[in-house]
Order: C-alpha cells, then structure tokens, then sequence
C-alpha cells in the first residue's frame, strides 16, 4: 500500500507538471508569409513548414498567430490553414488562427461587403448577414478540422483608428459584441485578441476575450517603461493569459536598439505577462518598404536574419530561449 | 323688476361669467401650451445611435455613455443639433478621477475653443468662455464645492437665458453667471471626457 500511494505520489507530481501551461513564445505571422501589413500577397510566398521550422530551431517558440486577412478565398485560406496546423503539430507548436476584417479578396469579388468609406484599405462590414456567414463559416471549417485551442480576432484598429481617421465607420459597441458572438458560437475554441491597443484594455467587447495579445510599440519606442508596466497590469486583470509584442523597430525603418526588448521583457514578465511575442507582419513590411530588405528569403535561406536589425531581433530570439529554458 | 326680468338678468350673468371663465380657461390652455417646456433632444442612452459621434473608448452599453479609461480626452459629440435659449440636464455617474481629471459640458458649442465649457473638478465647478485658443479662456464664474465632483452620482441642469447662465447641481442652484461679452447665442453640444471614467444615463435639451 505504501509503495503503491508513493507511485501514485509520483504520477499525480509527473501528470500536474505535464499540464502546467508554458510561458507563450509567440510570433505572428501573415497567413501567406507575404511582406505586406494589409495582407496583399495573393500567393504563398514561403513554405509554413520551413517558416516553422526555423523559428522553432532557433528560439524554441510554442505559439504561431496566424493572420487572415483575405489574402485569397476562404475555401484556399482554409486549405493553406492546412499547412500551418501541419507545421505546429510537427514541431510543437500551437497555431491560432486570426481574422482580420481587412479583406483584399472580398473587395475583388463582392465590393458590395466592404465598408463604403473604409479608405486605401479595405475592409468588411461586420454589420452584414452574409459577412457574417462568410467569416463564421471559416471559423467553423477551421475548428472542424483543427480543433485550435484559440481563435483569434484582430483588434479592432479599425474600431479606434476609425474615430481618428475619420475613413471608416466606427464599430459599436453591440456590433462588436455580436461579431464576437457569430464567431465565437462558432467554434470551440477560446477567443484571442491581438493586437490590442492600450487604450482598449477598458472596452466592454475586449472583455469577452481569455488571450490578449499586448500592441506595446509606443512605450518600447518612447521607453515609458512605467506605462507599459501599468498596462500590463490592467490587462492581467482583465484576460487569463496577456502577452506582449517585443518590437524591435519603429514604422519608419529605425531600429529600437536590442537592450529596449531585454528591459520590455523584463517588465512584462515582472507585471504578470504569460507570455511573448513578436510581430513579423510589421518588420517584414517596413523592411521590405523602408529598408528595401525581404526578411523571409534573409532568414529562411540559412536559418538566420543578418539584416540591419539583426541585432535586435537577435536579442529577441535570446530571450526566448532563456524563457524556454526556465 | 320682475321676477322674470331678475330670472333673465341673472342667467344673462351667469351665462357671461361662464363664457369668461371658459375664456380664461381657453387662454389658460394656450398660454400653458406655448409656455411649457418643447424637449428639443433626449437620450438615455438605451442603444447608441449616430446622433452622437464617439470617441474612441467612448461606449454605449447597459443604459449609459461610459468611459473607463483614465489619462486621454474624449469628446462625444451632439451631432446636427444647434439651441438658443435652452435648459441642458442629465444625470451621470463619477466612477474614478485621473491626475487631470475633468468632466466638461460643452454648450453653445461651435468647435473646441469658440464655445462655453461648463466644468466639474474633483474640487468644484466652473464655467469658461474660450474665443479660439486655449489661452483665450475666461473664467466667467466658479464655485468650489468638492461634493460636486463626489464619486457616484450627479444630476445637473444648466439654463441658458441669452447671455446669463444658471447651473444646477443635485437639484440646487450652485452658479449664476453672465457673459458681458456676449459672445456665443448660439451652438450645439458636446460632452468632454478628460482623465475621467464616468458614465452619462441621460442627457435632455429643453427649451427654456
């Protein structure tokens, strides 16, 4: 009885620890690895399986966004979807799906769908039944033949950018919470958002939300270390898991120097943060647009980025294998 | 006089008194009807509409205008309205003031600074005439109460009377002041969340 209570000990002790959620490693990623932040690449660029693997070698990453934004046709997106999944379950790592309203394919094809002032980019009217139908079928497609642990939406900029810009209309509050809802019943997944903006922390739609992935940019471009402290906190209040993006450059092409990601780390993980994340969509686009530098082909013909800002992405793999370590 | 004569006489008269009465009771209608208060603009805020345009974290949800977030400014702005003479009421809930914080009822409101703010503090209250510029500000009046920016909740009603302007707070007169400038006679509204999470139930506009 006695040795059988200390191998049911041990088993208990081995089966907590197995469950034991690990600290998120994520980067996030245009669905066709393209170099362009309104997702215009209509072709796959780079094999997900390569892009996977070459992360995973080199910082050990667990969490891959994986961004929709009308690329192509829901029916080709899904089967590209394929591809990911394929690459995570291969080197263990968790995809989450993400759509964006932003939809190149819809604005081809059925312009009627797209907000009528949404600007140079264009984007769907989540108010619309057959928007609704489009999108919660390829939430449904997803789930059925991934089963992703989250599904995630891409903040709505459009939401807060729309008031400011004055070139889209502003989403309400009901109108995202049914969006929400259309999706969300779609699916049995749990519901992620990124990027979150800071001053959406306090919004009653983002609260319907477990994982939220933090847009930090302004503080680790300002180095206002103690805002992005508060932030943090009042997300880790709000979601059940809070990572945040480890910027490594500005949207004009400069770089933020190494040592601002080492101290982001450090006050994401001190403020309660489950986790990391680095936003390839925007370093591809500027590097491409600012820096005339195509990252995927730099870092995936040799397994290494040697590109102007190696020195801080550098950094950024180092600290997730640190992390990984821990 | 007869009998029969003081029978007419009498009927004469009461039938006079009535039509004099019901005269009065005529005029009485009329009067009533053009002196009552016309509501030139409601909200309760049980759904948001376009009559307002938000800013960003501005939401309308369970009833209320809300704002949560502290340490940005946040206009929601009355959309196509313009009043005169008008009584502005509502009611509101303080939930958390920031550093800077303040809660401004824009009226008569022809764009940020051409109009007259009407302003709760922690510490009281005030009202400012801006002619075009930030420093252009001129406090024509203010009253340092701290129970008018208590936390929880407030109604107010400001009356607009040409150019004297007469504040209430929780049902009680608190401000009386006049523009000698005579600046603003007319304009719409706009409600300013400055470093304050608070959130508005109602807001009317009546004529006066």
């Amino acid at each position: 009885m006695k040795r059988l209570s200390i191998l049911l000990l041990i088993l208990f002790c081995l089966g907590s620890g197995s469950v034991a959620e690990d600290f998120r490693l994520a980067f996030t990623v245009d669905l066709m690895v393209g170099h362009h932040a309104w997702f215009d690449s209509p072709f796959l660029v780079h094999e997900p399986e390569q892009v996977v693997k070459t992360l995973k070698d080199l910082t050990g990453f667990n969490t891959l966004y994986v961004f929709y934004g009308g690329q192509v046709a829901p029916e080709k997106a899904i089967e590209i979807f394929d591809k990911w999944f394929s690459a995570g379950e291969k080197f263990a790592v968790e995809i989450i799906p993400v759509l964006s309203l932003i939809n190149n394919y819809l604005a081809r094809e059925k312009p009627e769908l797209i907000y009528p002032n949404s600007g140079p980019v264009p984007k769907v009217d989540l108010r619309l039944d057959e928007v609704k139908k489009v999108y919660a079928q390829i939430v449904r497609e997803i789930d059925s033949r991934y089963a992703p642990n989250y599904f995630g939406i891409f903040e709505f900029n459009e939401f807060s950018a729309a008031s400011m810009t004055e070139q889209y209309p502003r989403i309400k509050t009901t109108e995202a919470l049914e969006w929400i809802e259309v999706l969300g019943s779609s699916t049995k997944a749990k519901k992620a958002v990124t990027f979150m903006q800071p001053w959406a922390v306090s919004l009653r739609w983002v609260k319907e939300f477990n994982l939220a992935s933090l847009d930090t940019y302004g503080f680790i471009r300002d180095e206002t270390w103690d805002e992005l402290a508060s932030y943090t906190k009042k997300a880790v209040n709000v979601f059940k898991e809070v990572d945040g993006d480890l910027i490594i450059l500005d949207d004009y092409g400069g770089e933020l120097p190494a040592i601002r990601q080492r101290k982001a780390a450090e006050i994401l993980r001190q403020s309660g943060a489950t986790g990391f994340n680095m936003d390839f969509i925007i370093i591809s686009h500027v590097l491409w647009y600012k820096r005339n530098e195509d990252f995927w082909t730099d870092l995936l013909s040799d397994g290494s980025y040697d590109g102007v800002f190696r020195e801080s992405f550098n950094e950024v793999c180092q600290i997730y294998r640190e992390s990984g370590e821990k | 006089m007869s009998r029969l004569t003081r029978f007419v006489k009498y009927t004469e008269k009461v039938v006079r008194n009535s039509m004099k009465r019901l005269l009065v009771l005529l005029l009485m209608v009329v009067l009533g009807v053009s002196v009552s208060a016309k509501v030139l603009f409601q909200d309760t805020f049980d759904e948001e509409t376009d009559d307002w345009k938000l800013g960003m974290t501005l939401e309308v949800y369970e009833g209320c205008l809300n704002n949560d977030t502290l340490g940005l400014s946040l206009d929601a702005e009355l959309l196509g309205e313009e009043f005169e003479n008008c009584v502005i009421a509502g009611t509101f809930q303080i939930n958390e003031w920031g550093k800077n914080g303040a809660l401004r009822i824009l009226f008569r409101y022809n764009s940020l600074f051409e109009s007259y703010w009407l302003s709760f503090w922690p510490t009281g209250i005030g009202i400012h005439r801006f002619t075009g510029t930030w420093e252009s500000g001129t406090l024509l009046g203010s009253n340092d109460s701290p129970a008018f920016g208590a936390l929880g909740t407030h109604t107010f009603k400001i009356e607009l009377n040409d150019f004297t302007f007469k504040v209430f707070v929780d049902g009680k007169e608190v401000l009386k002041v006049s523009d000698s400038e005579k600046e603003f006679p007319v304009g719409g509204l706009l409600l300013r969340f400055d470093d304050v999470a608070l959130s508005f139930d109602e807001i009317s506009v009546d004529s006066l």
